[in-house]
Order: structure tokens, then sequence, then C-alpha cells
């Protein structure tokens, strides 16, 4: 992955400083101070969530949640080797989870399909091409080029085997290609 | 640019254009992990109360909490933390907020027959809480938020116009459904309203606790008939936190542990706090000791008032119905194992006089049992009195006066052995929902937080289906109640002379011979299932990996995993609702299945309900049977012994894998989260060499003969009767069965329980 438009391990916030959202930041929170962790990182997964489920409220309440269990949890969160990772997929599954729910209940699919026709998006084209992937493609995605997460660090937040990492980004890349028109 | 630079640009630019809501404070964050860390802790006393009970709240089914030991009633999303919203604080004037409000109704959980329609409730713990009413029974509309009770509903009934609701109440619910109570238990609440708008709490008697402690009541049963409405409730206790010095938000659980020798009781309990410090303190009322049920009657525009109990002390209520000429309750006293009873009580008019609680006796049952040893609710229809109980029904058209007993699968016409496990009673008549085979109602322990007693130098430790009692000899006795046969039996262990059965637990003294009581079943977390499943040979256990589902004859349906059982299905349940935040039921285009969670949300296991019609009893299930599947010109087979071989449709072998310990799955074989496979290619793991999609495993598996799906799926049957005596089927369902039905004045509706289909029979 080619991330040298940006510092390793950061997002660029306009009009804020840089935000680290690499794993590895969480190693001198480990004594305990969630409230730090939850100052440095509660944005990067909300907007990452937001990324992922296409719906910024959606999100933001999976953050809480997600942030929620974590405060219940913390001496034992704080030392997972990904807590961000860990926080990231507790969300992802409640909003799921609700989004289950509420699919049965209301019998009408769900789309998870970033509202972008308000955003200043450039990209048209890829935004068009990330629309068409499926649900577990675009979390790896976001894990990988949102989150920057290296696949090891995606295997672990997502608890999957990184072989399945693999494989689901080399599927989304493959079919973002052929929605963009197979360029390289 | 190449393709991963362009994505995390554009990542980074989308996210940067989605308005996120404001960051919530932290303060709401740890401050809501507390308050649902305290109800966890006491959401299984809470629980076990309710079921000891015997309250056929819903249908029979019981109650089950999600991970944090709510119940929602917003029809909002259940999250979102305490930050205050909107409908978070009901106005106590609120007023009806119009609105395309219209509703699927797939799930209810209670449907009233009212003199517009009907009036259903779901209340699903894991899901949205909706109250919708309808005219037709087919189009529903739903409460608007504001409009909802404020309170966590349990039971209702409706008379006359007026709908009555029963649950615990709360000053504020969040989006989460979550009450900001500084106790740990909510306040038992009821309600009335006239116009689904406006709600009206009936006001009852403030509890006197005995001093360090907090009383609360809860509302178990309601009837409600011409002179006013009856209210069965029960107090428990718990600490007071302030009278020792405590602050109760820094409460976050508590535990007790009961001691009696002789006629001395007490109980030490320890608190924990939500930093993690214990605090042992010694109460000074036992509160093991249950106060029995109380009764109220509160006629229009009247005071509550306390009705005497109609049965001996130390019973329990069970049930409380509306006859139509006076409310009948009934009960049972569990430290003697007795049969139920039933007691009529009769009000004035206007409310404002009561007879002395008098029995009712069956005047040609068998007298060494009783009429009343039925275990089914009382219910009316019409002035005649019904109960059930397995494949009988015991009726009395003459208000208790003279009772028949009827064989419901005769009644029908049928050779099938019924066992009915719901009857209601409506305008129209009666309705039965039954199942065909299996064995008589059978009780088991409810699981939830497990309780040490010391008694008399007994120690009796009571866990989830399992009871240990340790005698001052140091012997130990075990039983198991879970085991089908077990409570419709005594529990005899002959070497300490232990005895469990439905009154409780016993010692046998081996000199006298006598039996002494040492835990009433009344302090124990007994639950009564009103059902089995399956029929007597059949027995299945469907699973992936380490998961399994097992419906076994007379079992709930029961999901195991690595380290033993996770859950048990309530029979209904398993058919209607996301049982638990942690195991949930979906049911999807490709049909009903289990999905088990970790502790973080994650899938660990999926186990197809399907599964369970396409294999006979003993058979494996798929993934251990092999299967081919094609796709893209390769052909991957998955062998029995776990290993794997890719070739080509030609047949050139591409790549063997060699059998695997652990999760069955060759490495670099990979089952997505879809269901479809994914070979890596064998040359470079990090491309996907072929996918096969998922329509291939489910045709894969979809194998089986017409002939293994017989012999075990049991038939659901849902019969009617307008007078009791003579009842017809309405309809049968081979799979699923039907989640609720509701009895209108000329027609019954039934929701099957797998989609939001609803028929509708005209009766009468």
């Amino acid at each position: 992955m080619n991330t040298a438009s940006r510092q390793p391990g950061t997002v660029s916030v306009p009009g804020a400083d840089v935000i680290s959202i690499r794993p590895d930041v969480q190693l001198h929170e480990r004594a305990g101070d969630f409230s730090l962790f939850y100052r440095a990182h509660r944005d990067s997964i909300a907007k990452a969530l937001t990324l992922t489920l296409g719906d910024a409220q959606l999100a933001s309440e999976a953050t809480d949640e997600a942030m929620t269990r974590a405060v219940q949890r913390w001496a034992k969160v704080s030392d997972y080797g990904n807590p961000q990772g860990w926080v990231y997929r507790v969300g992802l599954n409640w909003a799921r989870s609700w989004l289950r729910r509420r699919r049965r209940e209301r019998d009408r699919p769900v789309q998870f399909t970033p509202d972008t026709a308000s955003l200043d998006v450039r990209d048209l084209a890829l935004a068009d091409a990330l629309e068409h992937l499926t649900f577990d493609h675009r979390v790896v995605v976001v894990c990988r080029f949102f989150l920057d997460w290296s696949v090891a660090d995606t295997a672990l937040a997502l608890d999957v085997p990184e072989g399945t990492v693999k494989s689901r980004l080399t599927r989304a890349l493959a079919n973002l290609r052929t929605h963009l028109g197979d360029e390289r | 640019m190449n393709l991963e630079e362009r994505l995390s640009n554009h990542l980074s630019q989308e996210a940067e254009g989605h308005q996120l809501p404001p960051l919530t404070p932290i303060d709401t964050i740890t401050g809501t992990a507390r308050q649902r860390s305290r109800r966890r802790n006491a959401a299984g006393g809470l629980l076990a109360s309710l079921a000891l009970a015997g309250a056929a709240f819903f249908g029979g089914q019981a109650f089950i909490g999600d991970d944090e030991g709510t119940v929602t009633v917003t029809n909002e999303r259940e999250s979102g933390i305490d930050v205050p919203q909107e409908d978070d604080v009901l106005p106590s004037n609120p007023p009806t907020i119009e609105g395309d409000s219209t509703v699927q109704l797939s799930s209810p959980q209670r449907i009233l027959a009212t003199d517009d329609g009907y009036v259903a409730f779901n209340f699903s713990p894991a899901g949205d809480t909706t109250v919708a009413t309808s005219a037709d029974g087919e189009t529903w509309t739903a409460l608007p938020a504001a409009n909802l009770p404020p309170m966590i509903v349990l039971d209702a009934t409706y008379h006359e116009g007026q709908l009555i609701v029963a649950g615990f109440g709360s000053d504020a619910l969040n989006s989460l459904g979550e009450a900001p109570s500084p106790i740990a238990q909510p306040p038992g609440v009821a309600m009335t309203s006239t116009d689904l708008v406006n709600w009206t709490e009936l006001e009852l008697p403030q509890p006197n606790s005995p001093e360090g402690t907090i009383a609360t009541r809860s509302v178990l049963h309601l009837a409600a008939g011409d002179p006013g409405i009856l209210l069965v409730t029960q107090l428990d206790l718990e600490p007071d936190y302030s009278f020792y010095g405590l602050d109760p938000e820094t409460v976050c659980g508590w535990s007790s542990a009961y001691d009696r020798t002789g006629n001395l009781e007490s109980t030490a309990a320890r608190i924990e706090l939500c930093d993690g410090t214990v605090i042992d303190i010694d109460l000074f009322a036992p509160v093991m000791s249950v106060p029995a049920p109380q009764l109220f009657f509160v006629g229009e525009g009247r005071e509550a008032v306390a009705v005497p109990m109609p049965f001996g002390p130390g019973s329990w209520v069970s049930g409380a119905e509306w006859t139509g000429t006076s409310f009948a309750v009934t009960g049972f006293d569990p430290a003697f194992n007795g049969p139920q009873q039933a007691a009529r009580i009769a009000f004035s008019a206007d409310g404002t006089n009561f007879s002395t609680p008098s029995p009712l006796e069956a005047t040609n049952s068998d007298p060494a049992e009783g009429v009343f040893s039925y275990n089914g609710d009382l219910v009316t229809s019409n002035g005649v009195l019904a109960m059930h109980a397995g494949a009988t029904l015991v009726l009395s058209p003459d208000n208790g006066a003279t009772w028949t007993e009827i064989d419901v699968a005769g009644a029908v016409g049928t050779t099938a052995e019924l066992q009915v496990i719901e009857l209601i009673g409506g305008e129209a008549g009666f309705v039965a929902t039954a199942f065909e085979g299996g064995t008589l109602a059978e009780p088991v322990p409810l699981g939830g937080d497990g309780r040490t007693l010391n008694v008399d130098g007994y120690r009796i430790e009571i866990d989830y289906r399992t009871t240990v009692v340790r005698t001052p000899e140091g012997e130990t006795a075990t039983f198991e109640p879970g085991d089908p046969s077990a409570l419709t039996e005594r529990m005899v262990d002959e070497s300490t002379g232990i005895v469990v059965d439905l009154g409780g637990i016993y010692v046998i003294d081996p000199v006298t011979n006598e039996e002494r009581v040492l835990v009433p079943a009344a302090q124990i977390a007994w639950s009564f299932h009103s059902t089995s499943f399956g029929t007597e040979d059949t027995s299945y256990s469907i699973g992936s990996g380490a998961y399994s589902l097992q419906i076994e004859p007379g079992m709930n349906p029961t999901v195991h995993g690595p380290e033993g059982m996770l859950f048990e299905f309530e029979e209904a349940a398993l058919w209607n609702a996301d049982p638990t935040d942690g195991i949930e039921l979906i049911v999807d285009d490709f049909g009903p299945y289990v999905v088990i969670y970790d502790e973080q949300g994650g899938e660990l296991a999926r186990l197809s309900l399907n599964a369970i019609a396409s294999f006979q009893s003993g058979e494996s299930p798929p993934a251990t049977e092999g299967f081919t599947v094609e796709a893209d010109g390769y052909v991957l087979e998955l062998f029995p012994d776990e290993s794997a071989q890719l070739r080509t449709v030609d047949g050139v072998t591409i790549y063997d894998w060699a059998p695997v310990e652990g999760d069955g799955v060759p490495e670099g074989v990979i089952v997505e989260a879809d269901g479809s496979i994914s070979v890596l290619d064998p040359n470079n793991a990090d491309e996907v060499l072929v996918n096969f999609p998922v329509e291939l495993m489910v045709s894969s598996a979809g194998t089986a003969s017409p002939e293994s799906l017989e012999g075990g799926i049991p038939s659901f049957y849902v019969l009617f009767s307008s007078d009791g005596l003579n009842w017809e089927i309405l309809t049968t369902s081979s799979f699923g069965g039907p989640n609720q039905v509701a009895v209108g004045e000329d027609e019954v509706l039934v929701f099957n329980g797998l989609s939001p289909a609803i028929e509708r029979f005209p009766v009468g």
C-alpha cells in the first residue's frame, strides 16, 4: 500500500491537529486511562464506521455503544493488541445487528450506500465503485486504507484470519478495478 | 496515483464530508456503563422472581433480557447513550404525533382484542418496542413514541374501553430504554389509558421495608373487570445503600447469602462498588424470605385497597382472571407441593366491597388430585372457566361449580398426540395452541445468577440447571433438574437423604424418616415450561465447529459451546425474536438460523435451523459429510476427514490439503462470512484463486431426501372452540408454529412464527 502522501499512520484533518490512529499508540494508554483513549480515538472510529455504514448518525451511536462496552471492560480491552480495532468491531457488529433487525422489522433492504450526494466528493468514479462493494469488503477497505491498519492489525480487529483479510482485500480491489474500467 | 492511494485520499475526503453528531461527553459514556453494570447484576434476581410466579407473561414466554439486562420501550434506535433526547422525558400530557407509522407486525408478543379492533405489543428486549393498533388485524399503526406509557411494559389487559398495562416504571428512558434509576430494580407500575394518549398510574401503597433495606413492588398479574382492576403484586428487597453510607450511583451490584439455624434467620449481603471495592454487611432483614404476594383492588376513581390472600401462608398466586361475574385467582403452596388452588373474589358493582375469597372446588373430579392440579392459567370466555394441562382441558360452565375434562385430540377428531401449550379466552371463544407429540409440562430451573444458601448447616448452591447440597457432614448431593424426567418425579439422593421436588429442597431425617424443608420452592428460581418439543424418539444436534444446536424430546432447544451449554431457548422465543444479544435468531431469505456472538459481538458460529429439517436424527451436519462445489472451471471437494482437493473440471489436481485439526477447514480454504468459500492460490496466498459463491453451498446442503424431513419436526395446531366443549382445527404448520394468536369478536388472528404473514379465521 502506498501512503506516501501522508505521514505513516495518520490522517490529515483540515483545521485540526494530526490525529494518530496507529494501533501502537495505545501502548502508553495501557495504564488504564480510558478518557485518553476516548479522546484520541472516538472521532476516527466514528468516521471509519461512517464510511463503512454510510450513516453518520448510526455510526455515532455505534461508536458510543462500543465505547460504553469498552469502558465496562477497560481493564481487559486496554490490554488487547488493538483496542481501537476492538471498539471498531464492536461498533460494527452492533450497527449490523441493528440494521438486521431493522431490515426484518421493516421488511425492506438496507443499503450500505453512503449518502454522498451532499458531499463534496471529487473522485465520483471511485465513490460509485465503492458502493458496489459488499459489506465485508468495504470493512477491510476502510480498515486498510482509511484507518491505515496493516493486514495483521485488521485481522486482529475483525477477529478473522489474516488470510481472510487478504482474500477480501484482493477481491475488493479487483471489484473496484472492474467498476473503474479495469485500470491498474 | 494508484488505486490504493486513490482510496486513501478518497476515504479521508469522504470522512470529512460527513457531519458527525457532537462528541458524546465521556461522563455520559462512563455513567451509562455504570448503570448497565448495576442492572445486569440485578437482572437475575428480578427475572427469577418473575418466573417464579409462574407468570404467563405474554403467552408463557419467559422474559429474556439482553446482555445489558434491559428492555427497550422506545421505537427509536436502541443506542445513543444517555444524551437527553426529545422523546426521553415524556411529558405528563403528551400530544398525539401524527405521521406515517404503519408497521409490519411480525413478532407481536401480546395482542388484545379491543372494542375498536386490536392492540398489539412487541417489546423484544433486543429490539424495538412498539405498541400498535389495528382496526382489521392486518394494517397496524405504531403508537407514537411520545404516546407510549412511560414504563417498561410486561403485562397488559383490556376491559370495556380501558387498556391496563403493568411493568416497571421509570422517570426517563433513553433511547436504549435504560432507566436512570438510582436503584437496581425500578419500581413496579400499573397504568391505564382509554385513549392510548394519556396514561394514569394506579397508585399502590408505598411498601414498608425493614431498616437497611429498600422494597420495590412488582406487578405480577393483572385482571380487569366491571368493578375495577385486581393487581397481584410482590415485594423485593435490596440493601438501602444510603443507609450504609454509600452513594447508590457508585454501586454496581450486590449478592446475598442467607442463613437459617432453627428459627434464626440472617442475611449477609455483599455490595460491589463500581470501582471494584467489595463491602460485606449484615442485613437486619432476612432478604431471602420473599414476602408473600399481595393483592390490591382499584375501583374507578378510588384508591387501591388491599385484598386478603385467598390461600394459605407461603402460597403463591399464579394468575388472576375476570370471569364475567367475579375475579378468580389461582395459586399453589410451593412448600408442600400442593395442587393448584383457585378462589373467587366477588366485588360490589361500585368496587367498594368485596367478598371473602372463597375456594373454587372441583365437584366432579378426582378429589385426591383436584382439578387445579392443572398447571395452566385459568382463562374465561363468556362465563366459562377453563384451564389446560398437556393433552387435556378442564372446563366449568358454571363458574367453578362443576368441571368437565376434555381430551383435546379427541375433541378435534385427530389421532395425533396433542399437547396444549397455551389457552386464551376472548369474546368469540377459546383458542388453544398445541404441539403434536412431546411430553407433559416439565418444570426446569431458570437460568441466571446462582445462589448460595446456608440452612441448618446445609450449604445449598443453586446454579444454572444444577443444585448442589452439602450436608453438615460434608457429603454432597448433586441434582440436575434439567433432565426431563427430573422434576416430574421427586429426586432423592439416598446417601444424604436430600430430596428435591417441585416443593423445594428437603432433608429426610434418617431416624424418624420425617421430611424437613430446607428451602421451599418459592425461594428457588423455578420456572414452569408448559410445552415440550419433538417426539420421543428423535434427537438433533446440529453444529459447526465447537458449537451445536440441540433439540431433544421434551427439552427446550439448547445451544452448546466448547465449555458446555450456552443458552436454552424458550420454545416460543426460538421462533419469535432475538433471544439475546449473544445468541440471535435471524430469519431471512435463507431461512431461520442461529448466530452465536462472542463478547465483542463477532460471529462465533452460525447454526442453520433448516439443517434440522434436512438431516435425520443422529446424522452429521453437512460439513462433516463432505461435499463438492464447482465454479469458474474449478472443483473444490471437502472430504469428511476435513481434507480437501482443488482440481479443474477436467480432473487436473491443483492442490491437495491434508486433514487438519481445529475448525475443519483446511488452510488456504476460507469460509467467508457470507457463506461462500474462497480458495487462495497455493502458489501465492495473497491472491484468491477462485471463489465458490454461497448459492453453491446452499444447493449442496439442500440435498436431503424428503423422507428425512419426517419423524420429529413438530406440528403446530391452532384450535378454536366457542364453548370449550366442541373444538375445531383452525390451522396447522409443520415448522415454526404460530407466534401469537388473538381472539376478536368474530375472528381469530394467527401470526406465524417464521414470517410476518397474518392469517384471519372467521369464527362464531
